[in-house]
């Protein structure tokens, strides 16, 4: 078989993506060649005519190497994207996991304290523990929350300026949302831990009145748009 | 010559659907087919098929796969999809109404 026609194509992917897409292109197009060569040869045509005959048919590969880029680009973003969801849902299922085992460990330590008077200090050393508990979760959902958000292919096809505008007001508002999520854990931490400690619970409930007006604070200090 | 070949470059994917429509085929076949059809005097250039391809591909309208030839280098086969066949349609009427419309306006 004559190797002309391979090392001609050979040449011209020298410029294509290096993807498996443009390989079995290249593949195609010099068997399909040889093929044509074969046809051309046994039509009575001379070697040499044969070859320049099929190597003219080929024509300008620029296009079709760039629709090749284009198909290579699309499935890495979106292999990107499927990445990033799938390490949000672990991270967000890992830090549940932790909540829950916390409050476990709570619940534990205020039963044994119920029931073995000896232990009476246990409540309060479960509530500790639980609080030592929660701070890991909560840094994971902090920063589960400012990976990249759900509708950022959309955005990418939207004009630049709209884009700039937009990301900058789900930014505000992701980071909102952050703060308020810590805010509202925290509250209900201080208000459990002053409630057990000091056995005032018909004034510690204030703390929530507070936290609410920490947020709206806020809520003005992270507009809604910028 | 090559006023005709632009006009005919518009609708390279539908003749490659039409060449699919009775049965599988590969490129240099579609190639030879379409020759042989208008008398030696047509052939697409290969970029220009394996472009089509790409997008028909992309579309869904088509399906590749490896052929499995026991003798010599394996071919790579196309086949037209349901979705490539209701294009084709459409892709098909849009030409006889152009058609309809340009044959009205000139003399």
């Amino acid at each position: 078989m004559n190797s002309r026609i391979r090392d001609y194509i050979n040449d011209l992917f020298q410029n294509a993506p290096m993807t498996k897409k443009a390989v079995d292109l290249k593949e195609e197009m010099i068997v399909n060649a040889e093929e044509k060569y074969k046809d051309l040869l046994a039509g009575g045509y001379r070697e040499e005519d044969a070859i320049s005959a099929v190597v003219n048919s080929i024509g300008n590969l620029e296009e079709l190497f760039r629709e090749l880029e284009r198909e290579e680009n699309e499935y890495v973003y979106m292999e990107m994207e499927m990445q990033i969801r799938q390490k949000k849902a672990l991270y967000t299922a890992i830090a549940i996991g932790i909540y829950i085992f916390a409050l476990v460990v709570f619940m534990f330590c205020c039963a044994m304290s119920e029931i073995f008077s000896y232990m009476w200090f246990m409540d309060m050393v479960g509530f500790i523990i639980a609080l030592l508990l929660c701070i890991a979760p909560t840094c994971m959902l902090v920063y589960v929350s400012q990976l990249l958000p759900k509708e950022s292919r959309q955005k990418e096809r939207r004009t630049e300026g709209y884009q700039e505008w937009n990301e900058r007001g789900t930014r505000s508002k992701e980071l909102r949302k952050s703060i308020s999520s810590v805010l509202w854990l925290l509250t209900l931490i201080i208000y459990f831990f002053f409630s057990f400690g000091t056995g005032a619970w018909h004034i510690t409930w204030i703390i929530f009145l507070i936290a609410a007006c920490v947020e709206s604070i806020v809520h003005i200090i992270f507009p809604k748009n910028k | 010559m090559s006023i005709t070949s632009d006009l005919l470059r518009g609708h390279t994917e539908t003749i490659i659907l039409a060449s699919l429509w009775e049965q599988d085929s590969y490129g240099y076949e579609i190639n030879k087919e379409i020759m042989r059809k208008t008398d030696n005097t047509y052939e697409l250039k290969e970029a220009t098929l394996y472009t089509a391809f790409r997008r028909l591909e992309q579309a869904g309208c088509i399906k590749t796969y490896w052929g499995n030839e026991t003798v010599g280098a394996r071919r790579r086969y196309y086949s037209i999809t349901s979705s490539g066949r209701e294009s084709y349609r459409t892709r098909k009427a849009d030409w006889e109404e152009a058609k309809r419309m340009i044959d009205k306006l000139l003399i």
